[in-house]
Protein backbone atom coordinates (compact mmCIF):
# COMPACT_ATOMS: atom_id res chain seq x y z
CA UNK A 1 0.00 0.00 0.00
CA UNK A 2 1.07 3.44 -0.72
CA UNK A 3 1.79 6.06 2.27
CA UNK A 4 1.13 8.77 0.72
CA UNK A 5 -1.38 9.69 -2.51
CA UNK A 6 0.29 10.42 -5.76
CA UNK A 7 1.43 14.17 -5.78
CA UNK A 8 1.06 14.95 -9.48
CA UNK A 9 -2.94 13.89 -9.26
CA UNK A 10 -3.33 15.75 -5.73
CA UNK A 11 -2.95 19.08 -7.39
CA UNK A 12 -6.45 18.01 -9.17
CA UNK A 13 -8.01 18.46 -5.51
CA UNK A 14 -9.86 21.45 -4.58
CA UNK A 15 -11.50 22.33 -1.18
CA UNK A 16 -15.07 20.68 -1.85
CA UNK A 17 -17.28 24.36 -0.02
CA UNK A 18 -14.20 27.60 -1.79
CA UNK A 19 -13.11 25.10 -4.91
CA UNK A 20 -9.74 26.44 -4.33
CA UNK A 21 -6.90 24.27 -4.76
CA UNK A 22 -5.57 22.69 -2.16
CA UNK A 23 -2.20 22.81 -0.24
CA UNK A 24 -0.69 19.61 1.82
CA UNK A 25 1.09 20.15 5.56
CA UNK A 26 2.26 16.78 6.41
CA UNK A 27 -0.49 14.51 7.00
CA UNK A 28 -3.66 16.94 5.61
CA UNK A 29 -4.50 19.32 2.83
CA UNK A 30 -5.68 22.81 3.99
CA UNK A 31 -7.54 25.10 1.93
CA UNK A 32 -6.17 28.62 1.54
CA UNK A 33 -9.15 30.40 1.62
CA UNK A 34 -11.50 28.83 4.05
CA UNK A 35 -11.40 27.22 7.16
CA UNK A 36 -11.05 23.89 6.08
CA UNK A 37 -8.73 21.03 6.40
CA UNK A 38 -9.03 17.29 5.28
CA UNK A 39 -6.57 14.54 6.89
CA UNK A 40 -5.00 11.97 4.46
CA UNK A 41 -5.26 9.02 6.39
CA UNK A 42 -3.77 5.61 4.81
CA UNK A 43 -2.91 7.37 1.61
CA UNK A 44 -6.29 8.35 0.84
CA UNK A 45 -7.35 12.47 1.38
CA UNK A 46 -10.33 12.00 3.21
CA UNK A 47 -13.21 14.61 2.39
CA UNK A 48 -16.15 13.15 4.61
CA UNK A 49 -16.34 12.42 8.03
CA UNK A 50 -18.20 8.88 7.64
CA UNK A 51 -19.09 6.34 5.32
CA UNK A 52 -22.65 7.97 6.22
CA UNK A 53 -25.54 5.82 3.99
CA UNK A 54 -23.58 3.31 2.27
CA UNK A 55 -22.12 1.24 5.28
CA UNK A 56 -23.28 -1.76 3.22
CA UNK A 57 -20.73 -0.91 0.97
CA UNK A 58 -17.75 -0.34 3.40
CA UNK A 59 -18.56 -4.16 4.44
CA UNK A 60 -18.47 -5.67 1.37
CA UNK A 61 -15.69 -4.25 -0.82
CA UNK A 62 -13.76 -4.48 2.78
CA UNK A 63 -14.26 -8.56 1.79
CA UNK A 64 -14.19 -9.14 -1.29
CA UNK A 65 -11.48 -6.64 -2.39
CA UNK A 66 -10.09 -8.60 -5.55
CA UNK A 67 -13.16 -10.75 -6.45
CA UNK A 68 -14.35 -8.62 -9.22
CA UNK A 69 -10.58 -7.63 -10.45
CA UNK A 70 -9.24 -8.92 -13.85
CA UNK A 71 -5.75 -9.49 -12.55
CA UNK A 72 -7.10 -11.56 -9.72
CA UNK A 73 -9.46 -13.24 -11.51
CA UNK A 74 -7.44 -14.09 -14.66
CA UNK A 75 -10.04 -13.13 -16.97
CA UNK A 76 -11.35 -9.72 -18.70
CA UNK A 77 -14.59 -9.49 -17.11
CA UNK A 78 -14.19 -6.17 -15.57
CA UNK A 79 -12.67 -4.98 -19.26
CA UNK A 80 -15.66 -6.28 -21.23
CA UNK A 81 -18.22 -4.95 -18.74
CA UNK A 82 -16.22 -1.44 -18.92
CA UNK A 83 -16.42 -1.59 -22.71
CA UNK A 84 -19.93 -2.66 -23.13
CA UNK A 85 -21.44 -0.12 -20.49
CA UNK A 86 -19.28 2.93 -21.51
CA UNK A 87 -18.42 1.36 -25.09
CA UNK A 88 -14.78 3.53 -24.01
CA UNK A 89 -11.95 1.91 -25.73
CA UNK A 90 -7.94 2.31 -24.06
CA UNK A 91 -7.70 4.97 -27.23
CA UNK A 92 -10.37 6.83 -25.85
CA UNK A 93 -8.43 7.19 -22.15
CA UNK A 94 -4.55 6.88 -23.21
CA UNK A 95 -3.27 9.66 -21.06
CA UNK A 96 -6.40 11.22 -20.49
CA UNK A 97 -7.50 12.73 -16.62
CA UNK A 98 -10.36 10.14 -15.37
CA UNK A 99 -13.29 10.18 -12.71
CA UNK A 100 -14.55 7.15 -11.77
CA UNK A 101 -17.07 8.12 -9.68
CA UNK A 102 -17.79 5.26 -7.16
CA UNK A 103 -14.51 3.29 -7.18
CA UNK A 104 -15.90 0.56 -4.96
CA UNK A 105 -12.90 -2.41 -4.88
CA UNK A 106 -11.45 -0.36 -7.79
CA UNK A 107 -12.16 -3.18 -10.82
CA UNK A 108 -13.27 -0.27 -13.15
CA UNK A 109 -9.98 2.35 -12.28
CA UNK A 110 -7.69 -0.73 -12.92
CA UNK A 111 -8.69 -1.34 -16.34
CA UNK A 112 -8.75 2.58 -17.06
CA UNK A 113 -4.94 2.48 -15.90
CA UNK A 114 -4.36 -0.42 -17.75
CA UNK A 115 -5.62 1.19 -20.56
CA UNK A 116 -3.36 4.52 -19.95
CA UNK A 117 -5.53 6.48 -18.15
CA UNK A 118 -4.58 8.89 -15.45
CA UNK A 119 -7.80 7.90 -12.66
CA UNK A 120 -9.32 9.86 -9.96
CA UNK A 121 -11.40 7.51 -7.65
CA UNK A 122 -13.95 8.66 -5.56
CA UNK A 123 -16.42 6.61 -3.32
CA UNK A 124 -18.31 7.62 0.08
CA UNK A 125 -17.82 4.45 1.44
CA UNK A 126 -14.80 2.45 3.28
CA UNK A 127 -14.29 0.83 -0.20
CA UNK A 128 -11.63 3.07 -0.90
CA UNK A 129 -8.98 0.97 1.70
CA UNK A 130 -9.63 -1.63 -0.27
CA UNK A 131 -9.29 0.68 -3.72
CA UNK A 132 -5.99 1.93 -2.49
CA UNK A 133 -4.67 -1.71 -1.51
CA UNK A 134 -5.34 -2.67 -4.52
CA UNK A 135 -4.59 0.28 -6.79
CA UNK A 136 -1.91 2.41 -4.45
CA UNK A 137 1.13 1.21 -5.84
CA UNK A 138 0.15 2.31 -9.52
CA UNK A 139 1.32 6.04 -10.25
CA UNK A 140 -1.35 7.24 -11.94
CA UNK A 141 -4.48 6.50 -9.40
CA UNK A 142 -5.56 8.74 -6.93
CA UNK A 143 -8.13 7.47 -4.36
CA UNK A 144 -10.29 9.79 -2.28
CA UNK A 145 -12.97 9.28 -0.24
CA UNK A 146 -15.72 12.17 -1.27
CA UNK A 147 -18.83 12.40 -1.21
CA UNK A 148 -20.58 12.84 -5.31
CA UNK A 149 -22.71 15.68 -4.31
CA UNK A 150 -19.67 17.40 -2.56
CA UNK A 151 -17.09 16.36 -4.90
CA UNK A 152 -13.34 17.87 -3.80
CA UNK A 153 -12.61 19.08 -7.38
CA UNK A 154 -13.08 22.35 -9.42
CA UNK A 155 -15.23 22.49 -12.37
CA UNK A 156 -14.20 21.45 -16.02
CA UNK A 157 -11.26 19.37 -14.55
CA UNK A 158 -11.76 15.92 -15.61
CA UNK A 159 -11.67 14.58 -19.65
CA UNK A 160 -14.10 11.58 -18.89
CA UNK A 161 -16.18 10.94 -16.16
CA UNK A 162 -16.85 7.34 -15.55
CA UNK A 163 -19.57 6.18 -12.81
CA UNK A 164 -20.96 2.61 -13.71
CA UNK A 165 -23.34 0.83 -10.67
CA UNK A 166 -23.17 3.35 -8.58
CA UNK A 167 -26.08 6.70 -9.19
CA UNK A 168 -28.92 4.21 -8.18
CA UNK A 169 -27.56 4.14 -4.21
CA UNK A 170 -28.00 7.68 -3.76
CA UNK A 171 -30.45 9.32 -2.28
CA UNK A 172 -31.42 10.85 -6.13
CA UNK A 173 -29.94 9.28 -8.81
CA UNK A 174 -30.71 12.50 -11.04
CA UNK A 175 -29.26 14.98 -8.97
CA UNK A 176 -25.87 13.46 -8.65
CA UNK A 177 -25.73 12.53 -11.95
CA UNK A 178 -25.97 16.74 -11.95
CA UNK A 179 -23.40 16.78 -9.96
CA UNK A 180 -21.16 15.35 -11.86
CA UNK A 181 -21.52 17.04 -15.24
CA UNK A 182 -19.43 20.57 -14.10
CA UNK A 183 -16.81 18.25 -13.16
CA UNK A 184 -15.78 17.24 -16.92
CA UNK A 185 -14.06 19.87 -19.60
CA UNK A 186 -16.07 20.83 -22.60
CA UNK A 187 -15.50 18.44 -25.25
CA UNK A 188 -15.36 15.45 -22.69
CA UNK A 189 -17.28 12.24 -21.94
CA UNK A 190 -19.58 11.43 -19.28
CA UNK A 191 -21.06 8.07 -19.56
CA UNK A 192 -22.97 6.14 -16.76
CA UNK A 193 -24.79 2.85 -15.95
CA UNK A 194 -27.99 2.64 -13.77
CA UNK A 195 -30.25 -0.79 -12.56
CA UNK A 196 -32.94 -0.89 -14.92
CA UNK A 197 -36.43 -1.54 -14.70
CA UNK A 198 -36.66 -4.94 -15.17
CA UNK A 199 -37.95 -7.90 -13.28
CA UNK A 200 -35.21 -8.68 -11.08
CA UNK A 201 -34.46 -5.46 -10.29
CA UNK A 202 -38.31 -4.67 -9.79
CA UNK A 203 -38.71 -7.35 -7.29
CA UNK A 204 -34.87 -6.36 -5.31
CA UNK A 205 -36.98 -2.82 -5.25
CA UNK A 206 -39.94 -4.23 -2.84
CA UNK A 207 -37.44 -6.31 -0.60
CA UNK A 208 -34.91 -3.02 -0.15
CA UNK A 209 -37.05 -1.43 2.35
CA UNK A 210 -37.04 -5.00 4.80
CA UNK A 211 -33.26 -6.07 3.57
CA UNK A 212 -31.20 -3.36 3.98
CA UNK A 213 -32.55 -2.84 7.99
CA UNK A 214 -30.74 -6.38 8.73
CA UNK A 215 -26.91 -5.91 10.04
CA UNK A 216 -24.65 -5.84 7.47
CA UNK A 217 -22.50 -9.13 9.03
CA UNK A 218 -25.93 -10.90 9.78
CA UNK A 219 -27.15 -10.45 6.02
CA UNK A 220 -23.88 -11.64 4.60
CA UNK A 221 -23.81 -14.65 6.84
CA UNK A 222 -26.68 -15.88 5.49
CA UNK A 223 -25.74 -15.07 1.78
CA UNK A 224 -22.67 -17.38 2.81
CA UNK A 225 -24.90 -20.19 3.39
CA UNK A 226 -27.27 -19.65 0.87
CA UNK A 227 -26.26 -18.64 -2.17
CA UNK A 228 -23.89 -22.07 -2.39
CA UNK A 229 -26.85 -24.28 -1.29
CA UNK A 230 -28.85 -22.80 -3.99
CA UNK A 231 -26.11 -23.40 -6.30
CA UNK A 232 -25.71 -26.88 -5.70
CA UNK A 233 -29.14 -27.50 -6.36
CA UNK A 234 -30.72 -25.28 -8.95
CA UNK A 235 -33.05 -27.24 -10.42
CA UNK A 236 -34.78 -28.20 -6.81
CA UNK A 237 -38.21 -26.53 -7.01
CA UNK A 238 -38.08 -24.70 -4.11
CA UNK A 239 -35.42 -22.76 -5.22
CA UNK A 240 -36.71 -22.28 -8.39
CA UNK A 241 -39.25 -21.28 -6.19
CA UNK A 242 -37.07 -18.61 -4.02
CA UNK A 243 -35.64 -17.51 -6.98
CA UNK A 244 -38.84 -16.19 -8.36
CA UNK A 245 -39.64 -14.61 -5.55
CA UNK A 246 -36.26 -13.49 -4.48
CA UNK A 247 -34.07 -13.02 -7.09
CA UNK A 248 -30.49 -14.12 -5.99
CA UNK A 249 -27.37 -13.95 -7.85
CA UNK A 250 -26.01 -16.30 -10.58
CA UNK A 251 -24.38 -14.67 -12.71
CA UNK A 252 -21.85 -17.72 -13.66
CA UNK A 253 -18.67 -16.06 -12.95
CA UNK A 254 -18.09 -18.10 -9.86
CA UNK A 255 -18.98 -18.44 -6.05
CA UNK A 256 -17.44 -15.65 -4.50
CA UNK A 257 -19.18 -13.31 -6.86
CA UNK A 258 -22.93 -14.23 -6.91
CA UNK A 259 -22.52 -14.20 -2.99
CA UNK A 260 -21.04 -10.65 -3.20
CA UNK A 261 -23.47 -10.24 -5.88
CA UNK A 262 -26.72 -11.32 -3.69
CA UNK A 263 -25.60 -9.15 -0.59
CA UNK A 264 -24.83 -5.94 -2.78
CA UNK A 265 -28.34 -6.42 -4.52
CA UNK A 266 -30.35 -6.37 -1.28
CA UNK A 267 -28.16 -4.50 1.57
CA UNK A 268 -28.30 -0.95 0.21
CA UNK A 269 -29.90 1.50 1.57
CA UNK A 270 -31.01 3.28 -1.90
CA UNK A 271 -32.00 1.46 -5.21
CA UNK A 272 -33.16 2.89 -7.88
CA UNK A 273 -34.41 2.11 -11.02
CA UNK A 274 -34.68 3.68 -14.73
CA UNK A 275 -35.60 3.74 -17.71
CA UNK A 276 -33.44 4.78 -21.03
CA UNK A 277 -35.47 7.04 -22.16
CA UNK A 278 -35.35 8.98 -18.45
CA UNK A 279 -31.72 8.37 -18.43
CA UNK A 280 -31.12 9.93 -21.45
CA UNK A 281 -33.61 12.63 -20.39
CA UNK A 282 -31.03 13.76 -17.88
CA UNK A 283 -28.06 13.67 -19.79
CA UNK A 284 -30.16 15.96 -22.46
CA UNK A 285 -31.46 18.00 -19.75
CA UNK A 286 -27.52 18.94 -18.37
CA UNK A 287 -27.08 19.98 -21.47
CA UNK A 288 -24.96 16.92 -23.16
CA UNK A 289 -25.11 16.44 -26.49
CA UNK A 290 -24.11 12.99 -28.77
CA UNK A 291 -26.16 11.14 -26.48
CA UNK A 292 -26.71 7.48 -26.78
CA UNK A 293 -26.82 4.16 -25.07
CA UNK A 294 -23.01 2.59 -26.06
CA UNK A 295 -24.22 -0.72 -25.80
CA UNK A 296 -26.04 -4.07 -25.20
CA UNK A 297 -27.00 -2.49 -21.28
CA UNK A 298 -29.78 -0.41 -22.23
CA UNK A 299 -29.64 2.17 -19.04
CA UNK A 300 -25.97 2.66 -20.00
CA UNK A 301 -26.12 5.98 -21.39
CA UNK A 302 -23.19 8.46 -22.48
CA UNK A 303 -23.15 11.79 -24.11
CA UNK A 304 -20.30 14.90 -24.94
CA UNK A 305 -20.16 18.11 -22.88
CA UNK A 306 -20.21 20.69 -25.84
CA UNK B 1 -12.53 16.89 9.74
CA UNK B 2 -11.00 14.80 11.55
CA UNK B 3 -13.16 12.75 13.02
CA UNK B 4 -13.71 9.11 11.33
CA UNK B 5 -16.06 6.20 12.10
CA UNK B 6 -14.01 2.91 12.71
CA UNK B 7 -12.91 0.87 9.83
CA UNK B 8 -14.91 -1.96 9.05
CA UNK B 9 -14.13 -5.31 10.48
CA UNK B 10 -14.06 -8.07 8.19
CA UNK B 11 -14.99 -11.15 10.37
CA UNK B 12 -12.50 -14.34 9.66
CA UNK B 13 -14.79 -17.23 8.77
CA UNK B 14 -11.59 -19.20 8.62
CA UNK B 15 -10.62 -18.32 12.30
CA UNK B 16 -13.55 -18.84 13.49
CA UNK B 17 -13.88 -22.57 11.48
CA UNK B 18 -10.48 -23.23 13.13
CA UNK B 19 -11.78 -22.38 16.61
CA UNK B 20 -12.41 -25.35 19.28
CA UNK B 21 -13.75 -26.29 22.35
CA UNK B 22 -16.30 -24.25 23.82
CA UNK B 23 -15.68 -20.87 22.13
CA UNK B 24 -15.74 -22.81 19.03
CA UNK B 25 -18.89 -24.32 19.84
CA UNK B 26 -20.36 -20.77 20.36
CA UNK B 27 -19.47 -19.45 17.68
CA UNK B 28 -21.19 -22.14 15.74
CA UNK B 29 -24.26 -21.66 17.52
CA UNK B 30 -24.45 -18.16 16.86
CA UNK B 31 -23.66 -18.50 13.56
CA UNK B 32 -26.50 -21.28 12.90
CA UNK B 33 -28.81 -18.72 14.96
CA UNK B 34 -28.22 -15.72 12.71
CA UNK B 35 -28.18 -17.74 9.92
CA UNK B 36 -31.82 -18.95 11.06
CA UNK B 37 -33.14 -15.65 12.05
CA UNK B 38 -32.31 -13.71 8.88
CA UNK B 39 -34.35 -17.01 7.09
CA UNK B 40 -37.59 -16.62 9.07
CA UNK B 41 -37.33 -12.65 8.85
CA UNK B 42 -36.90 -13.04 4.87
CA UNK B 43 -39.37 -15.66 4.82
CA UNK B 44 -42.05 -13.13 6.57
CA UNK B 45 -41.20 -10.43 4.51
CA UNK B 46 -41.12 -12.82 1.29
CA UNK B 47 -44.94 -14.02 2.30
CA UNK B 48 -46.06 -10.47 3.05
CA UNK B 49 -44.81 -9.36 -0.11
CA UNK B 50 -46.37 -12.17 -2.08
CA UNK B 51 -49.94 -11.68 0.03
CA UNK B 52 -49.81 -8.00 -0.74
CA UNK B 53 -49.18 -8.75 -4.21
CA UNK B 54 -45.56 -5.94 -4.23
CA UNK B 55 -44.43 -9.25 -6.05
CA UNK B 56 -46.52 -10.67 -8.86
CA UNK B 57 -46.12 -14.48 -8.53
CA UNK B 58 -48.15 -16.50 -11.56
CA UNK B 59 -49.97 -19.85 -8.99
CA UNK B 60 -50.27 -20.84 -12.51
CA UNK B 61 -47.08 -21.26 -13.25
CA UNK B 62 -46.09 -23.09 -10.13
CA UNK B 63 -48.35 -25.72 -10.43
CA UNK B 64 -47.33 -26.36 -14.00
CA UNK B 65 -43.67 -26.27 -13.00
CA UNK B 66 -44.41 -28.90 -10.39
CA UNK B 67 -46.04 -31.02 -13.00
CA UNK B 68 -43.77 -31.22 -15.44
CA UNK B 69 -41.13 -31.79 -12.19
CA UNK B 70 -43.30 -34.54 -12.12
CA UNK B 71 -43.50 -35.84 -15.78
CA UNK B 72 -39.80 -35.56 -15.65
CA UNK B 73 -39.41 -38.63 -13.03
CA UNK B 74 -41.32 -40.75 -15.07
CA UNK B 75 -40.02 -39.48 -18.75
CA UNK B 76 -37.32 -40.95 -20.72
CA UNK B 77 -34.93 -38.62 -20.67
CA UNK B 78 -34.69 -36.52 -23.98
CA UNK B 79 -32.67 -37.32 -26.76
CA UNK B 80 -33.38 -35.49 -30.24
CA UNK B 81 -31.66 -33.71 -33.89
CA UNK B 82 -31.89 -30.17 -33.75
CA UNK B 83 -34.22 -29.30 -36.89
CA UNK B 84 -35.33 -25.23 -38.09
CA UNK B 85 -31.78 -24.20 -37.79
CA UNK B 86 -31.89 -19.94 -37.61
CA UNK B 87 -29.35 -17.63 -37.60
CA UNK B 88 -29.27 -14.90 -34.20
CA UNK B 89 -26.22 -12.89 -34.69
CA UNK B 90 -22.56 -13.29 -35.20
CA UNK B 91 -21.62 -17.22 -34.58
CA UNK B 92 -25.03 -17.59 -33.10
CA UNK B 93 -27.66 -20.05 -34.50
CA UNK B 94 -31.02 -21.01 -32.79
CA UNK B 95 -32.93 -24.05 -32.39
CA UNK B 96 -36.12 -25.32 -30.72
CA UNK B 97 -35.97 -28.16 -28.57
CA UNK B 98 -39.55 -29.90 -28.58
CA UNK B 99 -40.04 -30.32 -25.27
CA UNK B 100 -40.08 -28.35 -21.81
CA UNK B 101 -37.02 -29.02 -20.07
CA UNK B 102 -35.46 -26.94 -17.28
CA UNK B 103 -33.21 -24.48 -18.83
CA UNK B 104 -30.33 -22.10 -18.16
CA UNK B 105 -33.01 -19.65 -17.66
CA UNK B 106 -35.16 -22.13 -15.12
CA UNK B 107 -32.13 -23.95 -13.02
CA UNK B 108 -29.33 -25.65 -14.79
CA UNK B 109 -29.87 -27.06 -17.81
CA UNK B 110 -28.86 -30.92 -18.51
CA UNK B 111 -29.25 -30.56 -21.87
CA UNK B 112 -25.98 -31.06 -23.57
CA UNK B 113 -25.01 -30.55 -27.80
CA UNK B 114 -23.08 -32.69 -30.00
CA UNK B 115 -21.66 -32.25 -32.95
CA UNK B 116 -21.53 -35.70 -35.21
CA UNK B 117 -22.05 -37.34 -32.02
CA UNK B 118 -19.39 -35.01 -30.34
CA UNK B 119 -20.51 -32.99 -27.29
CA UNK B 120 -19.71 -29.43 -27.87
CA UNK B 121 -17.54 -27.94 -24.93
CA UNK B 122 -18.87 -24.91 -23.11
CA UNK B 123 -22.41 -25.74 -22.15
CA UNK B 124 -24.45 -22.94 -20.06
CA UNK B 125 -22.43 -19.95 -21.86
CA UNK B 126 -23.34 -16.46 -22.00
CA UNK B 127 -25.66 -15.18 -25.46
CA UNK B 128 -23.25 -12.67 -26.26
CA UNK B 129 -20.20 -15.17 -25.83
CA UNK B 130 -21.81 -17.32 -28.11
CA UNK B 131 -22.44 -14.41 -30.79
CA UNK B 132 -18.72 -13.01 -30.46
CA UNK B 133 -16.18 -16.00 -29.37
CA UNK B 134 -18.54 -19.25 -30.97
CA UNK B 135 -16.46 -22.37 -30.88
CA UNK B 136 -18.96 -24.85 -30.03
CA UNK B 137 -20.29 -22.00 -26.78
CA UNK B 138 -24.17 -23.16 -26.17
CA UNK B 139 -26.98 -22.06 -24.07
CA UNK B 140 -30.39 -23.66 -23.17
CA UNK B 141 -32.65 -21.00 -22.84
CA UNK B 142 -36.53 -21.76 -22.25
CA UNK B 143 -37.49 -24.29 -25.37
CA UNK B 144 -34.63 -23.35 -27.43
CA UNK B 145 -30.87 -24.21 -28.23
CA UNK B 146 -28.50 -20.73 -28.84
CA UNK B 147 -25.44 -22.75 -29.84
CA UNK B 148 -22.47 -22.01 -32.13
CA UNK B 149 -20.06 -25.07 -34.24
CA UNK B 150 -17.03 -25.85 -32.63
CA UNK B 151 -15.53 -24.10 -35.48
CA UNK B 152 -17.62 -21.22 -36.18
CA UNK B 153 -18.97 -22.90 -39.11
CA UNK B 154 -22.80 -22.12 -40.41
CA UNK B 155 -23.90 -25.44 -39.09
CA UNK B 156 -27.17 -25.37 -41.16
CA UNK B 157 -24.49 -25.76 -44.08
CA UNK B 158 -21.73 -27.61 -42.62
CA UNK B 159 -22.96 -31.07 -43.55
CA UNK B 160 -22.79 -32.22 -39.70
CA UNK B 161 -25.40 -33.49 -37.14
CA UNK B 162 -26.62 -31.62 -33.97
CA UNK B 163 -27.97 -33.90 -31.46
CA UNK B 164 -29.33 -32.85 -28.27
CA UNK B 165 -29.10 -35.41 -25.37
CA UNK B 166 -30.65 -34.43 -21.88
CA UNK B 167 -27.91 -36.19 -19.03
Amino acid sequence: MSPEPRSALLNVLACPACKESLSGRGEKLICPIGPHEFPILRGIPRFVQSDNYVGSFSFEWNIHKTTQLDPFRTDDWSEDTLRKKTGLKPEDLRGKLVLDAGIGAGRFSEVMARWGARVVGVDLSYAVEAAQENLGHLETVLVAQADIAHLPFKPETFDVIVSIGVLHHTPDTRKYFQALVPYVRHGGIVAIWVYPVEPDFVTRTQWIPFTSRIPDRMFYEWCRWFVPLAGRHPNNLLIRGIRTVFPFSRQGLGLENDILDTFDGYSPRFHGIHTPEEVAGWFKDAGLVDVHNPGPWNTAMRGVRP
Amino acid sequence: MNHHGPLVRVPSRAASERAVGFGGILLVVKRFSSIFTVSLYLAAVGCFLVLTRRIRVNPAKLVREAGYALLRVFSQPLSAELNALTHEVGHCWKAPVGRRLISDRDGQSRLRLLEDGRELPHPHSAHDLISTLGAGRYLHWGDAVFFSSSDNTDPSANGRRYTVREI
